[in-house]
């Protein structure tokens, strides 16, 4: 299986990445310990020639493994051809432990590294290099998350076997399924849409009231969009799984997650899933941006940023309500009736 | 009064650092330069007048040390600000024009402007005016391969001023005129002086240094500055 020209292919960025990544981390570990902006000293140079390559190199690095997520999610499908039993991607990832670990980790990093990106931008507007300390480290630490990605890729491809029958997401997403996906798709959706809106509705009264009360507040309403967000995606995920599925299948018994992003369904998840990453992506970024609070002049260039990130997390959680509910306001004034 | 447009403080450069070719072009320079002055720096061949021209200019940074112009401390810029601070702040003469010879005079005049998005009505507008001033109006649509020495001296400088520097740079300027084009040139920069403009050139050719419209020289040899 390893031998498969999608996996093959994912093999070589991977590894491919792993090594830039790698060596920004060595010049940025360089450049965080040698650092002093005060120097006029040859070190002092050299470290700021370095940030504007590494900088750039960690640019295209991260934007890539950003990328490595959808063409993560095109191999499963792909894959899912070959192996027995399989019918979308939930098939290829299910069938051994390490396929939706994988993807897991692959979203959560995508929000990172994001956030990095957003970060590293902000810093290259200054003049005076603030944040590259900080930043460097930030790059030292999420390290092991690519890292972690190759290791758990290399377990999942060894371990594709296209001997073995895996389940098809009929069985996975089922009610009568035992697993997380089972248990998802058996919460009832009323329950999973009074929380989602419940959410929704705290993200919004949370950003009214931050305009309209005075600083203090401002900075924990900015604060709180950071949880709030984490919480928003994972609860439109439940309301994917427990609600959304169903009028867009027009079947209550399937409710799967990839279905749905092919071709089949004229690329529907895709859209879903943009909207959501958008959405969830530039909302969390916009609570981190109030971590930063100085040098002033940096702060109110994070501000800027902040606002464009607000505006975009706002207009992106207005596309995915609409396209997420576009099914079901179909099916209801086609038949009148609730699935 | 203390009003320095220039500073340099403890500046060495060296190119190839590390490598056979290595070479200290410039060492351990001080230097300071008042606003609105003449300063002419010179020097035999390799004493690193243009190394030194080329850091004031923004156009490299230095191994060690500070370049302040205009009060910014620009060595400590990252690339793209320094860049910005130096089309902002800065006219270059080159000593062998660099003009662009597939281009007209008047695109070459205005080729400073396009990374500033200025519009092309104010593109027109400032590079006619110094046309004009240049007498060079008639050679506007010429290539300026096409063109006389003299007329290429010109484009040079007026293309060193479509930006409205502060700070006009000439590495050796008279090095390839004969002695009547070097006084036209002398003209011009007197005239430069008197609106305003801090001048700096390098040059090895007495008709220049030794001009009264000259504040301060400045000698160089092996990379120091020796005498001021
Ligand atoms: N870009 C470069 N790379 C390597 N060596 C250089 C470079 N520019 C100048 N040099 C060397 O630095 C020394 C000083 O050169 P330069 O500044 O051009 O002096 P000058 O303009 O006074 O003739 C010379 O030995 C020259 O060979
Ligand atoms: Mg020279």
């Amino acid at each position: 299986m390893i031998l498969h020209p999608w996996i093959l292919g994912l093999a070589v960025g991977h590894s491919t990445l792993l090594l830039l990544f790698s060596l920004c981390v060595l010049n940025a570990w360089q450049i965080f310990r040698g650092w002093d902006y005060n120097s006029t000293g040859e070190n002092q140079f050299l470290l700021e020639k370095k940030t504007y390559l590494i900088s750039s190199i960690i640019n295209f690095t991260l934007f890539v493994q950003i990328l490595m997520l959808f063409l993560f999610e095109i191999t499963a499908d792909e894959l899912a051809n070959v192996l027995p039993g399989a019918m979308c991607a939930v098939g290829t990832l299910s069938s051994n432990n390490y396929g939706f670990l994988l993807l897991n980790l692959k979203i959560v990093s995508t929000f990172v590294y994001f956030m990095w990106l957003v970060i590293n931008y902000l810093d290259n507007q200054m003049e005076t290099y603030p944040l590259v300390k900080k930043k460097y480290l930030a790059l030292i630490l999420i390290y092991p998350l690519p890292i972690m990605e190759i290791i758990l890729f290399f377990k999942f491809a060894f371990h594709l076997d296209p001997s073995v029958i895996t389940s098809c997401c009929g069985s996975v997403f089922n009610e009568s399924a035992k697993g997380i996906g089972g248990s998802l798709a058996n919460s009832s959706a009323s329950i999973s849409l009074s929380l989602f809106f419940c959410v929704a509705f705290l993200l919004l009264g949370n950003r009214y009231i931050t305009c309209r009360w005075g600083r203090g507040h401002k900075r924990l309403g900015a604060l709180l969009e950071f949880p709030f967000w984490i919480l928003f995606f994972i609860t439109a995920i439940l309301v994917t799984i427990s609600f959304i599925s169903t009028y867009v299948y027009e079947m209550v018994s399937h409710n799967c997650l990839f279905c749905f992003i092919g071709s089949q369904y004229h690329y529907y998840g895709v859209f879903l899933y943009f909207s959501l990453f958008i959405a969830t992506g530039a909302g969390m970024t916009g609570g981190l941006l109030e971590m930063i609070t100085k040098p002033a002049i940096l702060a109110k260039k994070a501000r800027l940023l902040q606002k464009k990130m607000h505006t975009v997390s706002f207009y992106g959680m207005m596309l995915f309500l609409v396209t997420g509910f576009w099914p079901f306001i179909v099916y209801y004034i086609k038949t009148g009736r609730l699935i | 009064m203390d009003n320095h447009v220039i500073e340099i403080i403890n500046v060495t450069k060296t190119y190839n650092k590390g490598k056979p070719n290595e070479v200290t072009a410039v060492k351990d320079t001080s230097l300071e330069i008042n606003e609105g002055s003449l300063v002419v720096l010179k020097g035999s061949s390799g004493s690193g007048k243009t190394t030194l021209l080329s850091l004031i200019g923004c156009q490299t940074k230095p191994t060690t040390g500070e370049v302040i112009i205009q009060g910014k401390k620009v060595s400590k810029l990252p690339e793209k600000f320094m860049n910005l601070h130096k089309r902002k702040n800065i006219g270059f003469i080159f000593q062998h024009f660099q003009l662009i010879a597939g281009m007209s005079v008047l695109d070459n005049i205005m080729l400073p402007l396009i990374p500033e998005g200025i519009s092309s009505k104010e593109r027109y507008r400032r590079a006619n005016q110094l046309l004009e001033q240049f007498n060079l109006t008639h050679r506007r649509e010429f290539k300026t391969s096409s063109l006389s020495g003299g007329e290429q001296q010109r484009a040079a400088i007026a293309r060193a001023l479509i930006n409205n520097p502060g700070i006009l740079l000439a590495d050796e300027p008279s090095a390839h005129l004969d002695s009547e084009l070097t006084s036209s040139l002398l003209d011009h920069i007197s005239r430069l002086k008197q609106s305003g403009h801090t001048i700096l050139i390098t040059s090895h050719d007495p008709d220049v240094y030794q001009k009264s419209m000259v504040d301060h020289i400045f000698e160089m040899k092996n990379g120091q500055i020796i005498s001021s």
